[in-house]
């Protein structure tokens, strides 16, 4: 049932009902620009997660555009009824009722209109923040569908366009990184190049992880069994961290890394030196085969000596002994 | 549709308050303590049989415990428990051919005194009562390990608690939280309030419905039991490769879930059919008041997403117990099956929470504006889309997962999407409160507080359903 919403007319002697209307929306109006302008131009460069890659980028762009969607919305309804309890509080001694007002088409449609529209433009910008930058930095699974450019190669070279994939392994409780284009060579530290096309594939030996390196925007959840691949495009220079962000037991906030984003050149440096080094060692000859997931109860150099060379597990799991963890 | 129109085996007046049950002390009586006997005694039935069954298994001997003993000590107790209470004994009676004693235990004013509540009484105010004082000892609990998690969070390096237990205080938190609280208030005011907001003396199925409260009890019990066994580590959510890597705790956890989750069902589906059936001649839908709309809708959610819950929670015991493969990647199980089918019941999960306050508050804000609500169609469709769009909504909870990404920008749009019938309630509200006299009792102020609160609640969900935001 709906009604008009016009008031009765107001007493002879008492003073004309203020525009509720126009004074609501003179406010909202006001606040909405001055809070649009302060999120777009103040808050704007500093919003999580920065600028350290593609896909940070973009994401700080995502947030804000939201935020200056949702301030006229939250700002509207909180004038809305900070607005109703001063002015249409019942005053002392007044038993009276309010108007009965069942419903207004207009308002009503109006607000349907007006939401579903800003839902659809919001699925729409979503949709393509996501479709663009090759899946935003989430983890897209075994066959991704929104992949970077670039050239699939098994030697990786700086400066051309080839793509560097990254195999993140997760168990309990530490990070380690293959890199299959310099001999499958394992590091406790992700280094990476800058303004070259990476390719995560994130994998489990036991449970779920999720590896999480904030700064760079980027997540995908680490399953066994399952190669969970991520895209980005690192562009600034610096250290980030790697943290877990899927509860695996006891020591799952302990469960960070660091790496460092350096320039190609340099990272190829690093990467040939680990690769040799492992060479030397004998690391790299006793490290299983590089896969894109691993069966710990099946990999035949379980329980050989690779265990604790410079942190090294091998995709063998046993990252802590048998016994009880010892505090990392 | 039928209309209850007959008082129930009218009887003179001069039995109308006759007491009955009352020849035997209240000792000797089915009640809680009979239920406590029932409970002892199955457990140790049941791990007894646990013994003998899987007693065998290597993992058993290697973790020095059985985990079959444990899940079928619970479920013996459980059942126990139950007779005890004497939940069976007007079916046995019915089976045997006899007589019931009496459906006067519908109307509690043939047995005065407090004893009422704790027996497995049939007048729905009773329930609620029942219901009221549990929740109230549920949150309690729940609040109590949360003032663990901040007390252990006050200093980064003193500890008052080693990090297993501290991992095991979160999740008792977050599981008493969130498993116990989604009856907060079908429980409490549905089961007290329904019934008389639709003009109706009873609910459709009081045994069903008592059965549901008394069901939260051993839930509760055995939840707690998860503390003596060291807790399980997986957190509230019970992700699964770890949950089958965790200790005893975890069949605490998946059997307290689920036979919170059986509770859950039957509460709903007892109110759905009271709603559609007994609603006093002329109350038609569209004068249905919304606390009982917010009511029915929320039992649908119940009836439909808590199964694939309790489907959950029981392949997870027996993946723990009969060394089953549903979550085992390694052996041709899928970790991504489990998450699909936790968070299929887990996103309604939430609306079960959330809808009964949208009712309440509708109600609270009428009255203490003292205006009728503004555009009741708009409401009950609000909660109707609500309710629907939650079941079309869980891969949000999944984003970074792995799982399909080509669904995606479906999975945005449907949360982008439940975002406009949640937007009713604030559109009803600030109708409501057009040219309104407002008065400031404390209802309303929890009221305002409410839409305050979900504002920023459903404002950060925009951001979240945002996938590149999300993976921030």
């Amino acid at each position: 049932m709906s009604a008009s919403d016009t008031p009765a007319a107001p007493l002879a002697n008492a003073s004309p009902e203020p525009r509720h209307g126009l004074r609501l929306l003179a406010g909202w109006l006001t606040l909405s620009v001055a809070a649009c302008l302060a999120i777009w131009f103040a808050w704007y460069p500093h919003l999580p997660p920065g600028v350290t890659s593609d896909s940070s980028t973009h994401q700080q762009f995502d947030i804000a555009v939201l935020a200056v969607i949702a301030a006229p919305v939250v700002i509207g309804v909180l004038l809305y009824f900070g607005y109703a309890i001063v002015v249409w509080r019942a005053r002392p001694g007044d038993e009276g009722d309010g108007p009965a007002i069942y419903g207004n088409t207009k308002v009503q449609a109006t607000w349907i209109i007006g939401t579903t529209m800003i839902v659809l433009g919001l699925f729409v910008f979503g949709t393509v923040e996501l479709v663009g930058p090759a899946g935003a930095g989430a983890g897209e699974g075994p066959a991704p569908i929104w992949k970077l450019s670039g050239t699939q190669t098994t030697a990786w070279t700086p400066g051309g366009n080839d793509i560097l994939q990254v195999q993140v392994i997760g168990q309990q409780w530490a990070f380690t990184y293959r890199y299959p284009q310099f001999g499958g060579m394992e590091s406790t530290v992700l280094d990476l190049p800058a303004n070259t096309p990476i390719e995560f594939h994130v994998t489990s030996l036991d449970v779920i992880h999720s590896f999480w390196a904030y700064l760079l925007g980027v997540k995908a959840d680490a399953n066994p069994q399952v190669d969970n691949v991520a895209y980005t495009t690192v562009k600034t220079l610096g250290g980030f961290t790697v943290h877990c962000s899927e509860l695996c037991g006891i020591w799952h906030g302990a469960m960070t890394t660091s790496g460092t984003i350096l320039i190609p050149g340099a990272f190829r440096t690093w990467a040939t030196g680990v690769q040799a080094k492992e060479q030397s060692e004998g690391v790299l000859a006793a490290l299983p085969p590089y896969a894109l997931t691993y069966d710990p109860t099946v990999i035949p150099q379980l329980g050989q000596n690779i265990v604790k060379i410079d942190g090294i597990t091998g995709g063998a799991g046993y990252y802590y002994g048998s016994g009880n963890p010892v505090t990392p | 549709m039928a209309i209850e129109v007959q008082p129930e085996r009218a009887e003179p007046a001069r039995h109308r308050f006759e007491v009955v049950g009352a020849n035997r002390p209240w000792w000797l009586r089915p009640g809680v303590l009979t239920g406590v006997i029932g409970a002892v005694a199955g457990y140790f039935l049941g791990h007894w049989l646990g013994n003998l069954l899987g007693g065998g298994y290597d993992r058993s001997s290697l973790a020095d415990t059985n985990d079959v003993a444990i899940v079928l000590g619970y479920a013996f107790g459980v059942i126990g428990w139950l007779v005890g209470l004497g939940v069976f004994n007007d079916l046995f009676q019915m089976m045997l051919g006899r007589h019931l004693r009496e459906e006067s235990r519908l109307l509690s004013v043939r047995e005065p005194g407090l004893g009422r509540y704790f027996r497995y009484t049939l007048d729905h105010k009773v329930v609620g009562i029942q219901y009221l004082f549990g929740m109230i000892v549920y949150f309690l609990t729940g609040g109590l390990f949360a003032m663990a998690i901040r007390s252990e969070l006050l200093s980064p390096s003193y500890h008052l608690i080693g990090p297993q237990q501290y991992l095991m205080v979160v999740g008792e938190h977050g599981t008493m939280m969130m498993m116990m609280m989604s009856s907060v208030i079908l429980g409490p005011f549905g089961q007290y309030f329904g019934p008389l907001l639709i003009g109706s003396k009873r609910v459709a199925f009081p045994r069903l419905e008592a059965l549901g409260f008394w069901l939260t009890v051993p839930a509760y019990v055995i939840l707690l039991s998860a503390v003596l066994m060291g807790g399980f580590p997986t957190g509230w959510t019970g992700y699964e490769p770890l949950a089958t890597q965790a200790t005893q705790g975890e069949d605490a956890y998946f059997f307290a879930f689920g036979l919170m989750g059986i509770s859950m069902i039957l509460a709903g589906f007892n109110m759905i059919v009271t709603i559609i059936n007994y609603r006093a001649p002329g109350m038609r839908w569209n004068r249905l008041p919304m606390f009982v709309w917010s009511m029915f809708i929320v039992s649908f959610l119940q009836v439909l997403s808590v199964p694939v819950l309790v489907g959950a929670c029981y392949m997870a015991l027996v993946d723990r117990t009969f060394q089953t493969a549903f979550f085992a990647n390694q052996l041709g199980g899928s970790s991504f099956l489990y998450e699909d089918l936790f968070w299929f019941f887990g996103h309604p999960e939430v609306y079960i929470l959330a809808l009964p306050g949208f009712g309440v508050i509708s109600e609270i804000v009428s009255v203490f504006c003292r205006k009728p609500l503004f555009g009741y169609k708009v409401s009950v469709a609000g909660m109707l889309g609500v309710g629907t769009a939650s079941f079309l909504v869980w891969q949000h909870h999944l984003f970074d997962s792995g799982i399909n990404p080509d669904m995606r920008p479906l999975f945005m749009l449907t949360t982008e999407i439940i975002s406009i019938p949640t937007g009713f309630i604030f559109l009803v509200a600030m109708g409501t409160f057009w040219k309104a006299r407002i008065r400031f009792s404390i209802p309303m102020l929890f009221a305002l507080a409410f839409y305050f609160n979900f504002l920023i609640g459903g404002i950060s969900g925009v951001f979240l359903s945002d996938v590149p935001a999300d993976t921030t």
